[in-house]
């Protein structure tokens, strides 16, 4: 066998093994530190933010439970404190620097994403009296320092008369601020008709009259009296049409008790072939807009005051019951806060409800629900700028940016990648060995998918308003239908949150803008596609990150030979 | 064992020598190393339980003031007239009162305890403590 000595040697050589193995192996070893290093910095970032958020929320709720903080309150309460953040909850993000090694320092971010909720508050039990619109709960969200309160349900104000001429003036009502009602719901279709029920009260003399009826549910329990079955038990037997009994457990016919969207009165849970109303676990049950309470004082108040059939409201009072109720017809519960005037015969003419579906947030959405998910979309962009050294000449020596013409022309000079190597003594003798710096702007959208528009952040004429809930308000630009954009100052800029154009100063895609939607939006087709309000966060995180070796020299008697 | 050359002979190299010091630099170097990832391995696990004991330590700590709250100082300035007072009383008068600038012990009481920045990471000193 032929032997190739240069290849033995080669391959069986002894000498430097030690170094070679260090080389291989160590950068090995280095290469797992530094993974251990990167996951280390990773955990503590994502702990600390955890805690963070935890943190935030317990302050958050002490803040304002305190009277520290009182957001946009104006009224007598303020100072006692306030209920928006007595079970608060944060959002909190940041996007932070990777570690890694790069020619200018780390430039991945990696987000950081916490939520926490904290109850540390002495207003666990505070009324919600009316129109305190402060202390309707907030979700705060805070993304890389901007914050962002977003209400999480509406105070609203509602009139129950048949028409809108009989609403009760509530001008005359001298508690705090008084306002005209938002929205008249005596005409609300369901059903095929209105909620107007025209005998839900009478006189003693047999005249009846009118009042809405709400609607709420039940459970399926043995010992629930409101459970109508029809022909089965658990449950009370009622017929299966009952509109004109006068049991109160029995105020609605059993078809409309199981026609779960209430939109045509026929059952959704079948009776045949199998009878799954035995094991239903709710059903609809209806309430008259009349203070119960009063019919047992009918001599001093409502002397004529009978209810038909179904049960009244009974408000502030040890035997409350029928306080959370549909008023809207949107297949929700409201909690009613305060009952406007009575009429004469018992028939509740206005009130004020917390409705948890008319906030900038609805955290209500179900399957039977065309609203998208609001909250943080997974919609994320990353655009880094880094603006170099700009001369004001063009090629052929003309002036092209004049900075006594223009100032923005010196600020688009002056920053840089830059790298230094070998820079001499400076006046203080030290020696800079090598210098790497940046000035860079990351910009980082993200898209908030609101529910309703509020008017919080952007007024009714798409112009930003100045604070919000007593912070600056974080939208830069309003957008409308798509059409117009106004500054804070109404200056228009463009029609669309995505626009940019230098040339006429429109610098929208760098700003955080809300997009107001348009609920009348239709598709290609001709088909409704609603279109919900969304806000454009636009974080812009400078990075002045950079590394700098200096040798100081400037003890040394002798720095350098001669 | 390294032979001392003498005068005049050809300069070769003692391969067993070499070994042994290119053996001992690099030891030195790998222990450096294993030093360095056991310390960078000590912080990873030292720095989540320190932030953790940080953060139940301050939220349960005991020494927070009680009897904190109270407006100690209002701010002067302005065309305000008197200080504001939490009842409401300045707004539904429409009063301009001056606003409170100081609460007695505010950062003391609860304050203390929520503080978000409650801890300061530990170092990692993986080679030595260094500044």
């Amino acid at each position: 066998m032929k032997k190739f000595p240069n290849l033995q040697r080669m391959v069986f050589v002894r000498k430097s093994q030690a170094a070679i193995e260090l080389a291989v192996f160590g950068a090995i070893l280095i290469f797992l530190i530094s993974i251990i290093i990167k996951q280390g910095i990773g955990f503590s970032y994502f702990q600390n933010n955890n805690l963070r958020a935890t943190r935030l929320a317990l302050k958050m709720s002490y803040d304002y439970s305190e009277g520290l903080k009182i957001g946009d309150c104006h009224g007598e309460r303020c100072g006692e404190g306030l209920s928006s953040r007595n079970s608060a909850s944060v959002l909190l993000i940041e996007d932070r620097l990777t570690a890694e090694s790069a020619k200018y320092g780390a430039i991945d971010r990696t987000p950081q994403i916490s939520m926490g909720s904290g109850l540390h508050t002495r207003n666990l039990f505070q009324d919600f009296d009316r129109n305190e619109h402060w202390n309707v709960p907030v979700a705060d969200f805070f993304i890389n320092g901007q914050h962002f309160p977003f209400t999480t349900a509406k105070l609203k104000t509602i009139c129950l008369t048949r028409i809108t001429d009989e609403c009760p003036d509530y001008n005359g009502d001298t508690h705090h601020d008084a306002r005209d009602y938002d929205e008249w719901y005596g005409a609300t279709e369901n059903y095929g008709d209105s909620n107007w029920k025209s005998d839900c009260s009478q006189e003693d003399n047999g005249d009846p009259h009118g009042c809405m009826r709400f609607y709420r549910p039940t459970a399926n329990h043995p010992a629930n009296l409101e459970w109508c079955n029809a022909d089965a038990l658990p449950g009370v037997l009622c017929p299966a049409s009952c509109d004109s009994s006068l049991f109160p457990g029995c105020n609605l016919s059993v078809d409309k008790r199981f026609d779960l969207n209430r939109n045509d009165g026929i059952a959704d849970v079948p009776l045949a072939p199998l009878n799954e109303r035995i094991d239903f676990s709710w059903q609809w049950f209806m309430v008259y807009a009349f203070r119960e309470e009063y019919l047992d004082d009918k001599e001093v108040k409502y002397p004529d005051a009978q209810i038909n059939g179904a049960e009244g409201i009974i408000l502030h009072d040890l035997t409350t019951k029928n306080t959370s109720l549909d008023v809207d017809s949107d297949l929700k519960e409201e909690t009613i806060i305060s009952l406007y005037p009575t009429n004469r015969y018992g028939g509740i003419e206005g009130m004020q409800v917390i409705d948890y579906q008319e906030g900038d947030l609805d955290f209500t959405l179900n399957d039977s629900d065309a609203k998208p998910a609001a909250g943080l979309t997974e919609e994320t962009q990353m655009y880094s700028f880094v603006r170099g050294y700009q001369t004001d000449r063009d090629e052929c020596g003309e002036i092209v940016c004049d900075p006594a013409v223009d100032p923005r022309c010196d600020q688009r000079c002056g920053t840089y990648l830059l790298i230094e190597e070998g820079k001499l003594f400076d006046s203080d003798h030290q020696f800079v060995r090598s210098a790497q710096k940046k000035d860079q702007i990351d910009i980082i959208s993200r898209v908030i998918q609101l529910s309703n528009d509020t008017d919080r952040f952007c007024d009714e004429n798409t112009v930003p308003t100045a604070t919000v809930d007593g912070f600056p308000n974080p939208v830069e630009i309003c957008c409308n239908k798509g059409t117009k954009c106004f500054y804070g100052d109404g200056r228009q800029v463009g029609s669309t949150c995505a626009e940019s154009d230098p040339l006429n100063d429109i610098y929208n895609i760098s700003k955080t803008c809300m997009y107001e939607g348009n609920l009348e939006h239709k598709d290609e087709d001709g088909n409704p596609d609603p279109k919900y309000p969304k806000i454009y966060v636009r974080s812009k995180v400078v990075d002045l990150h950079g590394r700098k070796w200096v040798t100081d020299v400037s003890q040394d008697t002798k720095p350098f030979k001669d | 064992m390294l032979k001392c050359k003498t005068k005049g002979q050809a300069l070769h190299r003692n391969g067993t020598g070499q070994a042994l010091m290119e053996f001992s630099f690099c030891m030195i170097v790998v222990l450096l190393m294993i030093y360095g990832t056991i310390m960078v391995f000590r912080w990873t696990g030292l720095d989540l339980a320190e932030r953790r004991a940080a953060h139940d330590r301050s939220l349960s700590a005991d020494d927070a003031v009680e009897n904190y709250g109270p407006c100690v100082r209002w701010d002067s300035g302005g065309s305000c007239s008197s200080p504001e007072d939490i009842t409401g009383w300045c707004y539904l008068h429409g009063v301009n009162c001056c606003p409170c600038v100081e609460y007695r012990d505010m950062e003391k009481g609860p304050m203390k305890q929520l503080d978000t920045y409650f801890y300061k990471p530990i170092g990692m000193n993986a080679v030595w403590e260094g500044d």
